[in-house]
């Protein structure tokens, strides 16, 4: 990946994202869906633009689905 | 636009009275014939929680402890998932598992009446101990501080963005300007920002703590200083629209 690539993929933001709070208040119903084989990017897109962006959000949804598989 | 809330501590998990507060037009509430629904089964043990945890006396009791064991097991596994990024181990971790999991319990009997049954009731009440730990490890990260939050260290940012010096050498031309950017579009607040949790690698929940604001307060700065960024970068011919470099 050239320079230009990895800057313009540091830069590029989602008009989607719903931003954190939004993020963390849903996302318990976000996590059952992935568990139960759902598509909850196309229910809830701004979560999931959310997750690909925050990497504090993604870590704790990563953390939701460990505890859930548990 | 992105108004995130006051504080961690008033942060409104699972209530859904609000109007969602995306960074864009979408709002992720606005799907009622799409909302998920728990089974039968997850709606009654819901229901006994309910219960349980507003009865008073010995069996509210009972109802918190159970949560609390509950909590525990979870804020334990997620500080032993992290422990690798961590600074530190061992007792410190247990200590960190056993605060956020009684902050926890606090935090869904304080929340309880908001809770919609969107999810298992458990569901719910794990993002309480998931997002306690991140908070206290957040917290804890400034006893083993590495890192200053002085304003030095923009020549790192290449390296922090994946850009070897060979490649740095090559897009001489784009990088100098992203600095010109950062130095005359970017406000002050954001530039602080953006140098410590991109340049110095400071956590979100860490620098929210040390700035007395919000995870969702400080990603909405960021984002923004992205976007201007980028808008610079393409008004000046440097990047066009679809990415790709146009000068």
């Amino acid at each position: 990946m050239s320079a230009r690539d990895r800057l313009q993929a540091f830069l590029r933001t989602d008009p989607a994202d719903s931003g954190c709070g939004e993020t963390m208040s849903l996302m318990h119903v976000f996590a059952e869906l992935v568990l139960a084989g759902l598509d909850a990017g196309a229910r809830y897109p701004g979560i999931a633009a959310h997750l690909r962006g925050c990497d504090a959000c993604g870590e704790d949804f990563a953390g939701l689905l460990a505890a859930l598989s548990h | 636009m992105l108004t995130e809330p006051a504080g961690f501590p008033t942060r409104r998990i699972g209530a859904h009275t609000e109007r969602g507060r995306s960074i864009g037009c979408m709002d992720d509430r606005d799907a009622p014939a799409l909302r998920w629904q728990p089974s039968s089964d997850a709606h009654a043990e819901t229901d006994d929680w309910r219960r349980s945890l507003t009865a008073g006396g010995a069996v509210q009791r009972d109802a918190e402890n159970r949560l609390y064991a509950l909590l525990l097991r979870v804020a334990l596994g997620e500080v032993r998932r992290r422990s690798s990024s961590l600074r530190f181990s061992g007792p410190e971790l247990d200590d960190i598992a056993h605060q956020a999991a009684a902050d926890a319990v606090i935090g869904v009997l304080r929340r309880l009446h908001e809770f919609r049954g969107e999810s298992r009731f458990t569901t719910w009440a794990y993002t309480f101990a998931v997002f306690e730990v991140s908070s206290k490890v957040g917290r804890h990260f400034w006893q083993h501080p590495t890192v200053s939050l002085d304003d030095t260290g923009w020549d790192r940012l290449p390296d922090r963005l994946g850009i070897s010096p060979e490649e740095a050498g090559i897009a001489e031309e784009l990088l100098t300007a992203l600095r010109t950017a950062i130095q005359t579009v970017l406000t002050k607040r954001q530039r602080e920002v953006l140098l410590a949790v991109v340049v110095h690698g400071v956590p979100l929940d860490a620098l929210a703590v040390a700035r007395r604001t919000t995870r969702g307060a400080l990603y909405k700065i960021l984002f923004d200083a992205r976007r201007k960024l980028r808008v610079y970068l393409v008004t000046n011919h440097y990047l066009d629209d679809g990415g790709r470099e146009a000068k």
